[in-house]
């Protein structure tokens, strides 16, 4: 075959479903280094490429991408150092949407920004299990205090209110504030300040309104720091 | 009929792929998550058309972001398509896939993983890269037959030969192949005549 005959080959040999005899005639013309043949493979492969992603669109679901970054190794580096900026900028803009709605808490938000932004903050996930009954983070700072965030928190019963519990080692839980979810599961919480030197855990619990000092339901979330 | 809702944004405007290649080389961890939110989108919907199962789909899409990581070195971010390439991986990944389910798996591996090379990738010309596609491929998928736009489709999302085209539609192996010639004749003048025009 002359090298304009073979053209008409080279998207089938690009896609891998070319018939092996002709298959076997064109590998022989490209090992002669054809220069012609060589660019048209190249755009065959690029034609190839824009026919392929002609295909109905489909939103991936969002574990994708942390399958993907997951799956190199660095997901877990990407959130603990270089990533650290930007999680704490995705968890500011929800605080601040939050907080600033509320209009009388910029104070707690500057304090959150400060824990974010110290470098011996932890981040702790939780709620991977298919039966959690809520998943998110928790941000710790010794010196600075404790961040809660949550979602598929169910609102709790009318009456009823969650409660945070710092737990030390070997001791009882320590009231560490009150909050509630949101109608969309969404639920934050900060309890500032340094942490008792023995924390090994933090709990929430679900709590007549107005608190409790000691958890009087068992905790529906315990996350080991 | 294929579907012709175009997903060619990122082959449209390839934006600052070179940098992005680049810092990929570089192993930035944060080139990583910018390919995927660039290309993330386009791989799963090409992966999801062919195999038509979700759960595969986010395992070969993992599989082909993993395939451009390992071997981002060999890419050339002055003189290669970064698209093309990503997307005839993702292709590949899931054409492989089928393949070994219905047994058709043979040597195509080897011969798939052949058109992955990123030196095939480079000095593609400019004015394919610009041109609007998503309208020059609509129009040209108009004007195939049906029979046309089937082979392509068998082509393409299913990665079947002519002469598996042809057991599978029961037609001569002629007939399947002038089917499939003319048809990519057709698509390749119409997309070069607009690149011209």
């Amino acid at each position: 075959m002359s090298c304009e005959e073979m053209s008409g080959l080279y998207e089938l040999y690009a896609l891998g479903i070319l018939d092996p005899e002709e298959k076997v005639e064109l590998e022989d013309h490209l090992r002669t280094n054809c220069v012609t043949c060589s660019a048209e493979l190249r755009r065959s492969l690029y034609r190839n490429a824009m026919l392929a992603a002609v295909v109905e669109q489909v939103e991936p679901p969002v574990r994708v991408r942390r399958r993907v970054l997951a799956g190199i190794g660095i997901e877990r580096s990407r959130t603990l150092w270089v990533g650290a900026w930007a999680m704490a900028t995705a968890c500011l803009v929800i605080l601040a949407a939050v907080l600033i709605m509320a209009n009388h808490r910029q104070r707690e938000l500057g304090d959150v920004m400060s824990m974010l932004s110290e470098p011996d903050t932890r981040q702790v996930d939780f709620g991977n299990a298919p039966a959690a009954v809520a998943k998110g983070k928790v941000y710790v700072n010794a010196r600075r205090g404790v961040l809660l965030t949550a979602s598929g928190l169910a609102p709790a019963p009318s009456g009823k209110t969650y409660e945070f519990w710092l737990i030390p080692k070997g001791g009882a839980p320590q009231p560490a504030g009150l909050f509630e979810a949101g109608s969309d599961g969404e639920a934050l919480h900060f309890r500032k300040g340094p942490l008792p030197g023995n924390s090994a855990a933090v709990a929430v619990s679900v709590e007549p309104s107005g608190g409790s000092p000691a958890p009087t339901t068992k905790p529906i979330l315990v996350i080991a720091l | 009929m294929i579907p012709l809702i175009p997903l060619l944004s990122a082959l449209i405007d390839p934006g600052n792929d070179p940098e992005l290649v680049r810092r990929l080389k570089n192993r930035d961890p944060e080139a990583m998550a910018d390919l995927y939110d660039r290309y993330g989108r386009i791989t799963y919907s090409l992966i999801y058309r062919i195999v038509r199962n979700a759960a595969m789909a986010e395992d070969l899409v993992q599989e082909t972001f993993l395939r451009i990581w390992n071997r981002v070195h060999a890419f050339d971010e002055q003189k290669g398509a970064l698209s093309p390439w990503v997307l005839t991986v993702a292709r590949n990944r899931a054409i492989d896939y089928l393949r070994s389910v219905d047994g058709r798996r043979r040597e195509s591996v080897f011969e798939l993983e052949k058109m992955e090379e990123p030196a095939l990738f480079s000095n593609l010309e400019n004015d394919i890269m610009n041109m609007d596609r998503a309208q020059i491929l609509r129009e040209a998928f108009l004007k195939l037959s049906e029979n046309q736009r089937t082979v392509i489709e068998l082509a393409y999302y299913e990665g079947l030969s002519q002469s598996e085209m042809a057991e599978r539609l029961q037609q001569p192996l002629g007939t399947v192949k002038t089917w499939v010639r003319t048809a990519l004749k057709t698509l390749r003048n119409e997309i070069e005549q607009a690149a011209i025009a």
